[in-house]
C-alpha cells in the first residue's frame, strides 16, 4: 500500500506515543529541482540570513518543529555538502588529501582508503538538497525519517524490526559524521535502518543530549516499523510497558521488625547492612 | 464539585503537556475499609507487602490501582505519619535515633516536632491510582518529573501566588514527605525521592516528586497550558544554537572554492 501524507503524519503521532519521545521524529525528502521544495518550509539563508550545520538543522526540526529546505547555500559544514553530492570533490583537486585526512585517522595513508571505501557519497549533481519537518506535521512524502532517541526506546525498535523481519539489523559505527552515516546509506538503500551516534560537532553546535542516538529508516519502511511496534505493545512488549520488577517483603533494619511485632504486623528477614 | 472523569481529563493533560515518563498518581485517604473492586491489596492478593514507595511505583510505572491499609505496609515510617498505628512512648523510643542525625537528643526533637503525622487512628488508609484512571476524587496528586519538568510545574506556582511552592526539603521519608503536609496545610510541594525509594522502589536519578491537593488540579493544569500559550510551556523551550559558527580552516577554504560564504575560524 502507499501511504499518503496523512498517513505519514498519523504514524508521526503514533511513534511518538507508543515510544513517548521528548522531540518530533524527522521526515526528510531528498530534492532532484526546486519545483519539488515543498512550500512553506524556511531556507536558513533566504529566510534568516543564517547558514546551519545538517544537525543544527535536524535539531530546528525536531525540537522547534520548524519545516526547512537545505539547499547548498544554506550549509556550514563541509561533510555533508560532500556526502550529499551538492558540491564537486575529487580525489587529485585542491584541498582533497588534506580534507580526507582531517577526519580523526591517524594514518594519512588509511585516512584516504577510509574515505574511498567508508565515507558514504551521493552520485554528484543528483540532487539539489532536501526538506526536512516533524513527521507528524510534514506536507511532503518522505524519504527517509530519524529518531533521536534513548537507548531504552532503541532497544523498542530493534525490538520491532527484529519481530517484523526475523533478522538482526546489521550497523557499523563512526564516532563522527552522524549525519552522513545516519542518512546516504539509508538513502542509497544499502541499508533499511540504521543506528548513528551523534558526533562532537552535534553534541557541541546541535546541543544533542549525552543520552541520545539516532534510529533512521527508510520510509518506505515506516508501516513495517510501526506494526511491529504495535504489535509488541499490544503484547504486553511496548515501550511504555517494561516496568522494573521490585523486590517485595525485602530484608529490613531489626526496629522495622520489633515495631511491627509490636503492632501486631507482619515481621520479616533482617538485613546485613 | 467535580467529578473524577474531570480528573481523568486533568491526568491526560498532565501527561501530555509535560510529556511525563509515568503517571501522575491519584491519592484518597479513606476513613473506612472500603476497597474498589479493581484495586491490589497487596497482602490479600500478592500474598506480600509494599512500602508505599513501591505502591507508588506500581500505580504510576504499571498503572494498577492500589488499596494500602495497615497489613499491606513494609516500612514503619509511613504506618506512622499516616497514623495507621499509635506512636507510643515505645514506638518514639525505637524510632528517634534512627533518623540519621548525629546527635539522638537533637534527632528526637526532629522526629517529635518536624515529622509529619496525621491523627492516629482518623483513616484505615490509603487508595492509590494512576490519574488518568481515577474512579474516585483524589485528595492529593503526585507527579514524579525530572527538574525541567519540576520548573515548569513551579513556574504557574509562582505565576498565580508571587512564590515558588513552601517547601522544606527533606533526604528521607519522601513517601510522607510528599503526602502528609499537602493533606495538612493544602500546599503544593516538592521532595526529593529517598534512598529508600532509590533502591526498592527504583526512582531515577533525575526524578523528583511534585505533590498537590487534589483540589488544585485545575488550577495547575490552566496554568501549565496559560504557559503554553505565550510560547513558555514545558514542551517549547528549545536550547538556543549558535548558527554560522567558528570552523576549522579547511572549512573556509573548502566554500570558498565551492563559491558557498566564509566565516570565522576557531582557535583550536
Amino acid at each position: 500500500m502507499t501511504l499518503t501524507v496523512k498517513d505519514y503524519n498519523k504514524y508521526g503521532k503514533e511513534m511518538a506515543e507508543l515510544l513517548l519521545l521528548r522531540h518530533a521524529p524527522i521526515a526528510v525528502k531528498m530534492l532532484k529541482n526546486e519545483r519539488e521544495i515543498p512550500s512553506g518550509t524556511i531556507q536558513p539563508k533566504k529566510d534568516w540570513g543564517k547558514h546551519l550545520a545538517l544537525c543544527q538543522a535536524f535539531a530546528v526540526v525536531r525540537r522547534e518543529r520548524a519545516a526547512l529546505t537545505m539547499l547548498k547555500e544554506d550549509h556550514w559544514c563541509v561533510w555533508p555538502l560532500i556526502a550529499f553530492g551538492l558540491v564537486e570533490f575529487k580525489e587529485g583537486e585542491a584541498y582533497y588529501e588534506q580534507t580526507v585526512t582531517a577526519n580523526f585517522v591517524e594514518d594519512p595513508e588509511k585516512a584516504k582508503e577510509f574515505f574511498k571505501e567508508s565515507f558514504p557519497r551521493l552520485e554528484y549533481g543528483k540532487y539539489i538538497g532536501f526538506s526536512l519537518a516533524p513527521l507528524d506535521t510534514a506536507g511532503f512524502i518522505p524519504d527517509l525519517i530519524l529518531v533521536y532517541l534513548k537507548p531504552s526506546q532503541l532497544r523498542s525498535m530493534l525490538m520491532a524490526v527484529k519481530y517484523k523481519t526475523g533478522r538482526l539489523l546489521e550497523c557499523a559505527f563512526d564516532g563522527v559524521d552522524s549525519c552522513v552515516f545516519s542518512t546516504v546509506p539509508v538513502i542509497k538503500k544499502e541499508s533499511a535502518y540504521r543506528i548513528t551516534v551523534p558526533d562532537p560537532g552535534e553534541y557541541e553546535r546541535g546541543l544533542t543530549s549525552e543520552e541520545e542516538m539516532i534510529f533512521s529508516l527508510a520510509a518506505a519502511k515506516l508501516e513495517e516499523l510501526m506494526s511491529g511496534l504495535q504489535v509488541l505493545s499490544a503484547m504486553g512488549f511496548g515501550y511504555r510497558q517494561l516496568q522494573m520488577e521490585m523486590q517485595l517483603d525485602f530484608p529490613r533494619p531489626e526496629f522495622y521488625n520489633n515495631l511491627f511485632k509490636m503492632w501486631g504486623l507482619d515481621e520479616g528477614e533482617i538485613w546485613k547492612r | 464539585m467535580a467529578m473524577p472523569e474531570k480528573y481523568r481529563q486533568f491526568g491526560n493533560e498532565l501527561v501530555e503537556l509535560l510529556k511525563l515518563r509515568t503517571m501522575p498518581v491519584a491519592v484518597k485517604m479513606l476513613e473506612k475499609r472500603e476497597t474498589p473492586e479493581n484495586a491490589l491489596l497487596p497482602k490479600r492478593d500478592l500474598g506480600k507487602h509494599l512500602t508505599l514507595c513501591q505502591a507508588f511505583s506500581l500505580v504510576r510505572r504499571e498503572g494498577r490501582s492500589v488499596a494500602m491499609f495497615k497489613e499491606d505496609y513494609w516500612c514503619v515510617w509511613p504506618v506512622i505519619a499516616l497514623g495507621l498505628v499509635e506512636c507510643t512512648k515505645k514506638c518514639v523510643d525505637e524510632v528517634h535515633d534512627k533518623m540519621f542525625i548525629k546527635d539522638p537528643a537533637l534527632s528526637r526533637q526532629v522526629f517529635e516536632n518536624s515529622f509529619p503525622r496525621l491523627e492516629y487512628g482518623r483513616y484505615a488508609g490509603m487508595l492509590l491510582s494512576p490519574l488518568p484512571k481515577t474512579e474516585f476524587i483524589p485528595d492529593v496528586i503526585l507527579v514524579y518529573a525530572n527538574p525541567a519538568v519540576l520548573r515548569s510545574m513551579l513556574w504557574v506556582i509562582r505565576c498565580d501566588t508571587g512564590s515558588i511552592a513552601d517547601c522544606t526539603f527533606e533526604v528521607e521519608f519522601s513517601c510522607v514527605f510528599a503526602t502528609v503536609p499537602v493533606l495538612q496545610t493544602g500546599k503544593y510541594r516538592a521532595t526529593f525521592p529517598d534512598p529508600g525509594e532509590y533502591e526498592r522502589a527504583f526512582a531515577a536519578e533525575d526524578e523528583m516528586i511534585f505533590s498537590l491537593p487534589g483540589s488544585k488540579a485545575g488550577e495547575l493544569v490552566a496554568g501549565l497550558k496559560a504557559f503554553e500559550k505565550m510560547g513558555f510551556g514545558y514542551r517549547q523551550f528549545n536550547y538556543v544554537m549558535r548558527y554560522d559558527f567558528a570552523r576549522p580552516r579547511f572549512y573556509d577554504d573548502l566554500f570558498n572554492m565551492w563559491g558557498l560564504d566564509r566565516g570565522e575560524i576557531w582557535p583550536r
